[in-house]
């Protein structure tokens, strides 16, 4: 029984990656293994954003006051539009709102339906004027009286409640009325008048 | 950032990052305070010389040859006086016709280039707006000196 000379022992071996599918699933394979998770840091695109920022800073530049807000006005109350107004200077304030008229918050003044000869006058914002224009004359004794005041009321007020008010002011020596009005910025912007100190 | 100062094998990169952090810092430090300070409304005033109309002090003596410049704003017309000659502005549409005036006020700047002042009578149920509109066309006419009759 000699036969067995010269014959090959096939041991078992390790196959190869012999099973080769035409189309390799590397990712999907990594995918179900959990080897490739996606990073959760996101890079923020600031560049857009800067931008954004700078757009809005040139836009509220553009509005910036230094003078800031004069006076408080109402939301039912729309002042008319001028385009040759001067800069709107501090100085005592006199409302006309629908029915009231109202001097530094204090209702002074009602206006009526119709208007008759006793109600040409307004007793307590004449009083009230001449309350300010003493502490007025006693802060500054050297100097002139101005008699400077703003009046603001709506656009559709009739003009006989602005008379009223402007009647008793100069009749206490408020002469130098202004009119509050709504800039529409179309003229040449007028600095505000000199003011002799 | 391979840096190697000897050799010069390895060269240092040239792109450098620019630190944003403190630039949105100023930023928005600057959106609020602006946000903050921001004024909404542009007002503005219209002045009215009411002491040369109304004043119980006496006036000066009156030029004879002086022409007085008025205005007087009615419910359907404006006139426009001249001493005593007067032109008619009918209203267009219920508003003052601004530009009839505007010709009026031009031809009065030519006669009298000097002249700065005018009064104006406004009938007392015509609208606030409508005075301040007429003051406004005043004023960009170069008649700043508006003098308005509360009587």
């Amino acid at each position: 029984m000699g036969g067995a000379t010269g014959t090959k022992h096939f041991g078992v071996v390790k196959p190869g990656y012999h099973i080769r599918p035409k189309y390799d699933l590397k990712k999907t394979r990594g995918h179900v293994k959990g080897e490739h998770k996606k990073s959760v840091i996101a890079d923020l695109p600031l560049v857009s954003m800067i931008d954004m920022f700078t757009i809005l800073i040139i836009f509220l530049l553009m509005n910036f006051s230094a003078t800031g807000e004069v006076f408080f006005i109402q939301k039912d109350l729309k002042l008319p539009d001028a385009s040759h107004g001067k800069a709107l200077e501090s100085a005592p304030l006199i409302s006309i709102v629908g029915t009231s008229v109202i001097f530094e918050a204090e209702k002074v003044g009602e206006n009526p339906m119709t208007i008759t000869e006793n109600d040409q006058n307004l007793p307590r914002l004449a009083a009230a004027l001449k309350q300010v224009r003493i502490i007025e004359e006693t802060i500054h004794p050297n100097q002139p009286f101005k008699g400077k005041i703003n009046i603001q009321a709506d656009e559709k007020t009739p003009l006989v409640y602005i008379k009223r008010v402007m009647q008793t002011c100069i009749s206490e020596g408020w002469t130098n009325i202004n009119f509050a009005v709504n800039g529409t910025g179309g003229g040449e912007p007028q600095p505000p008048a000199p003011t002799e100190e | 950032m391979g840096a190697s100062g000897l050799g010069g094998g390895g060269k240092r990169n040239v792109n450098v990052e620019l630190n944003l952090v403190p630039f949105i810092d100023l930023l928005s430090t600057l959106i609020c305070f602006l946000l903050m300070t921001a004024v909404w409304q542009q007002l503005s005033s219209l002045s009215t010389n009411s002491a040369s109309t109304t004043s119980s002090e006496s006036p000066a003596p009156p030029d004879p040859n002086r022409v007085d410049l008025s205005l007087s704003l009615l419910l359907d017309h404006m006139l426009a006086q001249e001493g005593k000659k007067s032109t008619k502005i009918a209203h267009v549409a219920g508003e003052p016709d601004y530009a009839a005036l505007i010709n009026v006020l031009t031809e009065w700047k030519s006669k009298y280039p000097d002249r700065q002042d005018i009064v104006l009578h406004t009938d007392s149920q015509a609208p606030y707006k409508q005075l301040i509109k007429l003051m406004d066309t005043l004023v960009e006419n170069k008649f700043e000196d508006v003098g308005v009759n509360t009587n």
